[in-house]
């Protein structure tokens, strides 16, 4: 990629030319971006993309087979501890110890990186997840979505410069996806540059601007995610109310919806920007949203204009 | 790269404290040892006591051992060290194959493995914090068992024959084996954890090392070997260097990526 400097101030993930391959099977071929200071990049591709080898090889877990990956300036493989201090990986498994308390797996961390005054960035991080009641609980007796919220703790505790997260709100709820995508987005403000994979469209709404697209390991496209969107004539969606359809459809006109289930109906809309318009629209009529998903099909559409 | 001790002492407690969360972990792990090492003893009273003088002459001729003095002394002298002896030193190879599997292994089966991996920790941080927490508690609890088999065979050999048989040279012989024969099994744990994929599979490495363990009391009740300062020795001498070995063999060949996706 011309232009790319590798001054770590400026661009403190850099990916060249950057494979993997798992002996003869290929994961990931000559992807090349860089991810500048204060930039949140969503890495977008279905499952089996790439997406998680790439941020693996970006957090120093894979060896690349070809091209390189560079963290703050450095090899991202063989990064010093004093570099990898200030980087936070978070891939799809919550790692943390099932028998060990929440503030004893904190403990750990805390200690591997040298964070001082660990307890009270812990209690923030807790506050700011709803998660404080769970802080002396063993994380085998929570739930996976309790779980993940501590793991984000856990990957926020050290103030990172470079945060790499692999789909982290796939087990929250809506509130508390909503309460990650504004602390990525406060992060970001602050100078932090974010991986972020995601298989959801609906995520790129909320965080960043920028996009990666990966599908089969090859990378698609790299660019500004309203650029991308605006590629797709038409939008599905999902949306979930808290109310039952019935009680409410028949006073809403003029919108193409198929009733998939009892609470939840799909749509389409031909841009984001009339999602929140059709919401609005929706609780005009009674119907209580408490969620709005974007469909599989979007991202094949968007994989599908960005391949040809 | 400076070895930053507090990231290796920080492994060595998260570990220590995840094997001493659970008592299915670590109470077989203590219990049955210390059982062990209680029952074995008075069953060999057992024997010297009501078996007879015939049958203990009987097994110390098959032995080789020529008595001279009381008959009952010499079998339960030659059977606590003889053959109870080499049984305990099995101990440091169970204990430490238990330990270190799960922790190296364990790593991977729990998914954990990502987060320490990707964090500031160098591989030798890593790998003594780890060898540590195996090595610490299969020592202590192979001296907790030494200690106790020869506490009470001396309070049987006291009373009946107002002797006391422990400690003798074979006893602190093969105590000081037990580190070496604990860190070779580690080094193996570490070298086959790389490349296994689960627990179980990292444990079965110690039954390598168990078996010839096991060979040495038959060697030593049908007269094949004899139990002597110098066999304990050459032993020594044998684990000195294959623990040095398979320790280098294993830090050498851990890398992470290989044990992320073996």
């Amino acid at each position: 990629m011309e232009g790319i400097t590798r001054e770590e101030g400026r661009h403190p993930i850099v990916a060249e030319g950057v494979g993997k391959a798992f002996g003869s099977a290929l994961a990931l071929a000559d992807v090349s971006f860089s991810a500048g200071r204060g930039e949140i990049v969503n890495v977008l591709g279905p499952n089996g993309a790439g997406k998680s080898t790439l941020l693996k090889m970006i957090a120093g877990l894979y060896k690349p087979t070809s091209g390189r990956t560079m963290v703050l300036g450095e090899d991202a493989y063989t990064l010093d501890t004093v570099k990898r201090e200030r980087v936070s990986f978070l891939g799809e498994n919550y790692a943390l110890y099932d028998d060990l308390t929440c503030f004893e797996n904190m403990k750990f961390f805390a200690r591997l990186y040298r964070i001082r005054n660990f307890e009270a960035e812990l209690g923030k991080l807790l506050r700011a997840f709803g998660a404080s009641e769970y802080r002396d609980r063993k994380l085998g007796e929570l739930s996976r979505g309790t779980k993940q919220k501590i793991a984000l703790c856990r990957a926020f505790m050290n103030r990172p410069s470079v945060i790499l997260l692999d789909e982290p709100s796939a087990f929250l709820d809506q509130r508390s996806s909503e309460r990650l995508h504004g602390m990525l987005n406060r992060l970001a403000r602050g100078g932090a540059t974010i991986l972020y994979a995601t298989q959801r469209l609906e995520e790129l709404f909320r965080i960043g601007n920028v996009a990666l697209l990966i599908d089969k390991g090859r990378m698609l496209r790299y660019g500004e995610i309203g650029e991308m969107l605006g590629s797709i004539s038409e939008l599905e969606i999902e949306i979930t109310t808290a109310n039952r359809i019935d009680e409410w459809k028949k006073r809403l006109v003029g919108v193409r919806m198929t009733k998939v289930s009892d609470r939840i109906l799909k749509a389409e809309v031909s841009s984001v920007e009339e999602i929140p318009e059709l919401i609005t629209k929706i609780s005009e009529a009674g119907g209580r949203v408490i969620n709005v998903n974007s469909l599989g099909q979007n991202i094949s559409k968007l994989m599908g204009n960005a391949d040809g | 790269m400076p070895m930053d001790s507090a990231r290796a002492f920080a492994v060595s407690v998260k570990d220590l404290r995840e094997v001493f969360s659970s008592i299915e972990i670590f109470g077989p792990m203590i219990f049955i040892p210390l059982f062990f090492s209680i029952a074995l003893p008075l069953f060999t009273s057992y024997i010297t006591k009501y078996a007879g003088p015939q049958f203990a002459s009987r097994i110390l001729g098959i032995s080789g051992v020529t008595t001279y003095g009381h008959t009952g002394l010499a079998f339960l002298s030659f059977f606590s060290t003889n053959v109870l002896g080499p049984v305990f030193l099995t101990m440091p190879i169970i204990t430490a194959s238990v330990i270190a599997a799960d922790s190296f292994a364990g790593e991977k089966e729990r998914k954990t493995a990502e987060a320490l991996l990707s964090s500031p920790i160098t591989n030798s941080e890593l790998l003594i914090g780890k060898m540590a927490s195996s090595f610490i508690p299969s020592i202590a609890l192979t001296a907790a068992v030494f200690a106790i088999y020869a506490g009470i065979t001396d309070y049987i050999s006291m009373r009946s024959f107002g002797v006391l048989l422990f400690p003798n040279e074979s006893w602190w012989l093969m105590l000081l084996n037990a580190p070496f024969l604990a860190l070779t099994t580690i080094g193996l744990v570490v070298i086959v954890s790389s490349r296994a994929r689960g627990v179980k599979e990292s444990q079965q490495i110690s039954t390598l090392l168990i078996l010839p363990i096991l060979v040495i009391p038959f060697a030593s009740i049908f007269n094949i070997s004899r139990l002597s300062a110098g066999f304990f020795i050459g032993m020594l001498s044998v684990l000195i260097i294959s623990a040095a070995a398979v320790v280098t063999l294993g830090v050498r060949l851990f890398e992470r990526e290989r044990f992320i996706t073996a």
